[in-house]
């Protein structure tokens, strides 16, 4: 296992006893995968992939059918290791009676921090969630947007090295949602590793910086963002194209489709527009730009696209459902 | 240490921001309150300071003065705590479901918590919530009693930890359920039925207990023969496991003895000697301690253990 990893797993597997009928695979399977310290990593997957309860196996919150892991150096279910880790739930249930300061105090408390010490770091970390102004309100009075960024704070303020999010924006408005993005792409600057379970795809194409997609309980790709979207967009090879978006100024580029150099993706029914793959080379580009201009081609843009996370996803999970269960539908 | 009683924190908050604690405290103080308007004189009743029930005795035969205030006292030293314990069940029966409700447990147990640690911190909040609301009570009664110049002894606070034995004995079964069934209905129904065949066990042991010391009435003889056989056997398995708290009625009955020492009429201090011949006559509160004892272990390490098992 790598020592350096806050999060290793190899071969884990879990398998719940009173698993749903008919259900013929673990909810995770065979799983090895190793998190970059101070990155922040994004697990991905459809319903019943296994992500939560790939989370809940880490936090010692249940126990592996097989393999074995760590979690800061010490192994799976260890107290200890726990006191550096943060962690907010989906659907977190809080205690109404309290006010957002005893609960964010009294959850650093839990986490070994002595009493006085963990009323002092609270107030700072309610106030960076945006709650100073209710500090001291019974959290019965507060909207799902506010207890979201409450338990946030409360997942934060004994200053973990390790941060699991499960749907950290769930509720929250636009401008929360930014607020919150920008805070833990903060704490990956200060060294802490987030470890985000989302839904929201370009949240987490924005934040993170390596992900990993699961589906039916196996582990379907991982590594660097930018290297999973490309993978999606045709194997190996296609991390050596490029895809450009080409658009006119209303000249039909239909009549040169053959000669055009590159690989022709997608072309509107005018013909002035139109995406195409070229090999990841310095004068590639240029090439496509020469050609379109001798052809007397007006060119508005020639910009290189990215292929979105979503799209990546969804190419990649169908592949994998076609693989295992032979095409039939989810 | 530390874990468990921030987790007994949380568990006091919780049952303190509901209704019923404050119900609860506001009729301790009313009881209180009731008591100071009272002056019971061997003459008469003196509600407040003008309305009068005469009771015709005279300070040399206050018979009738002294059965209310023994009556009183009874019900303040015998049955209070029952009742105290009862009420506790009620009360704190649903706290354990709502403390581990899906998104709660998760969380506490994704810091550095031990399970066991969860099971006895609410274990702990609800002995300290127990505390707190008889603490209350007793101290009202106590002071209501004293503000129309009837002090009792200060051996009547001794109530406080017989009070707090006896819910500790019955909530262990409250926080059993409440953990392994999730719902506090079920907590409090399986609790009080436990309690009620813990009572009827009780019963026919000190009825076994006495036959083999006193004599027994004719009528009690053939049910002493029927307890002479396997059904004994039954009868004493059932009174070791079950939970009591009733057998702490004996030292409710010395604590009673204390608190009327001085001043004692006739009739009270037959009912002290019959106290203590009842007393004499139930099982050894040896056996009561170590088999509640062994109980609250048992049921503590079962629930700990079954929640060390689950998968959240």
């Amino acid at each position: 296992m790598s020592d350096s990893s806050p999060i290793s797993v190899r071969h884990l597997t879990k398998i719940f006893p009173g698993q749903p009928q008919g259900r013929r695979w673990p909810a995770l399977d065979d799983l090895t995968i190793d998190v970059p310290r101070a990155s922040i990593f994004g697990l991905l997957g459809p319903n019943g992939a296994g992500k939560t309860t790939l989370v809940k196996l880490l936090l010692g919150l249940a126990r592996p059918s097989g393999g074995s892991g760590t979690l800061l150096g010490a192994p799976l279910g260890a107290v200890a290791a726990r006191r550096k880790v943060g962690f907010l739930p989906e659907g977190q249930s809080f205690p109404e009676y309290m006010t957002a300061r005893q609960f964010v105090a009294q959850g650093a408390a839990l986490s070994g921090l002595g009493r006085r010490e963990a009323r002092e770091r609270a107030v700072p970390w309610i106030e960076k969630v945006g709650l100073s102004g209710v500090l001291d309100q019974p959290i019965r009075t507060f909207s799902k947007g506010m207890k979201q960024r409450l338990g946030l704070a409360a997942a934060l303020a004994h200053e973990p090295e390790l941060l699991f999010l499960d749907e950290p924006t769930d509720g929250v408005d636009p401008g929360g949602r930014r607020e919150i993005r920008d805070l833990v792409v903060g704490l990956r600057e200060k060294g802490i590793t987030v470890f985000v379970n989302s839904h929201l795809l370009g949240e987490i194409d924005q934040m993170c910086d390596h992900i990993a997609i699961l589906n039916l309980g196996r582990l379907v790709t991982e590594g660097p963002t930018s290297e999973v979207k490309t993978k999606a967009l045709g194997g190996a090879s296609a991390r050596d194209r490029v895809r450009y978006l080409v658009s006119s100024v209303g000249d039909d580029m239909r009549p040169f489709l053959a000669q055009i150099p590159g690989l022709i993706d997608r072309v509107d029914p005018t013909g002035t527009s139109l995406e195409v793959m070229l090999p990841a080379t310095d004068n590639a580009a240029s090439e496509l730009i020469d050609f379109l201009r001798a052809a007397e081609i007006r060119l508005r843009t020639v910009q290189p696209l990215e292929a979105s996370l979503e799209d990546s996803f969804i190419a990649l999970i169908q592949a994998d459902n076609r693989q295992r269960l032979g095409g039939s539908p989810q | 240490m530390r874990n468990i009683l921030l987790i007994a924190e949380e568990w006091l908050r919780l049952v303190r921001s509901q209704k019923s604690f404050r119900i609860l405290a506001g009729l301790s103080i009313l009881l209180g309150l009731l008591l100071a308007a009272v002056e019971i004189t061997p003459e008469e009743v003196k509600v407040l300071w003008s309305f009068r029930i005469p009771l015709g005795g005279t300070a040399e035969s206050p018979v009738l003065a002294n059965e209310i205030v023994y009556g009183i006292l009874s019900f303040l030293i015998t049955l209070l705590p029952l009742i105290t314990a009862f009420v506790a069940v009620f009360t704190t029966g649903g706290v354990v479901p709502e403390m581990i409700r899906k998104g709660r447990l998760e969380v506490l147990l994704a810091r550095p918590v031990r399970r066991y640690q969860v099971v006895l911190g609410a274990y702990v909040g609800g002995l300290v919530f127990t505390a707190l609301i008889a603490g209350i009570l007793l101290l009202a009664t106590w002071v209501g009693l004293a503000v129309r110049g009837r002090f009792i002894g200060p051996e009547y606070f001794l109530n406080l930890p017989v009070i707090v034995a006896q819910y500790a004995l019955i909530s262990v079964i409250t926080v059993w359920i409440g953990f392994t069934l999730r719902s506090g209905g079920a907590a409090i129904v399986v609790t009080l039925l436990l309690w009620f065949l813990g009572k009827m066990a009780s019963g026919a042991y000190a009825i076994m207990v006495a036959s083999k010391e006193l004599t027994m009435d004719k009528e009690l003889e053939g049910f002493q023969g029927f307890l002479a056989g396997p059904a004994g056997k039954v009868v004493a398995a059932a009174w070791w496991i079950l939970p009591k708290p009733g057998e702490l009625g004996v030292l409710t009955n010395q604590i009673l003895d204390a608190c009327l020492e001085d001043g004692l009429t006739r009739r009270l201090l037959t009912r002290a000697k019959q106290s203590a011949e009842l007393a004499a006559a139930t099982p050894p509160l040896a056996d009561v301690a170590f088999s509640s004892g062994a109980l609250i272990v048992f049921l503590l390490a079962l629930t700990s253990w079954s929640l060390s098992r689950r998968d959240l």
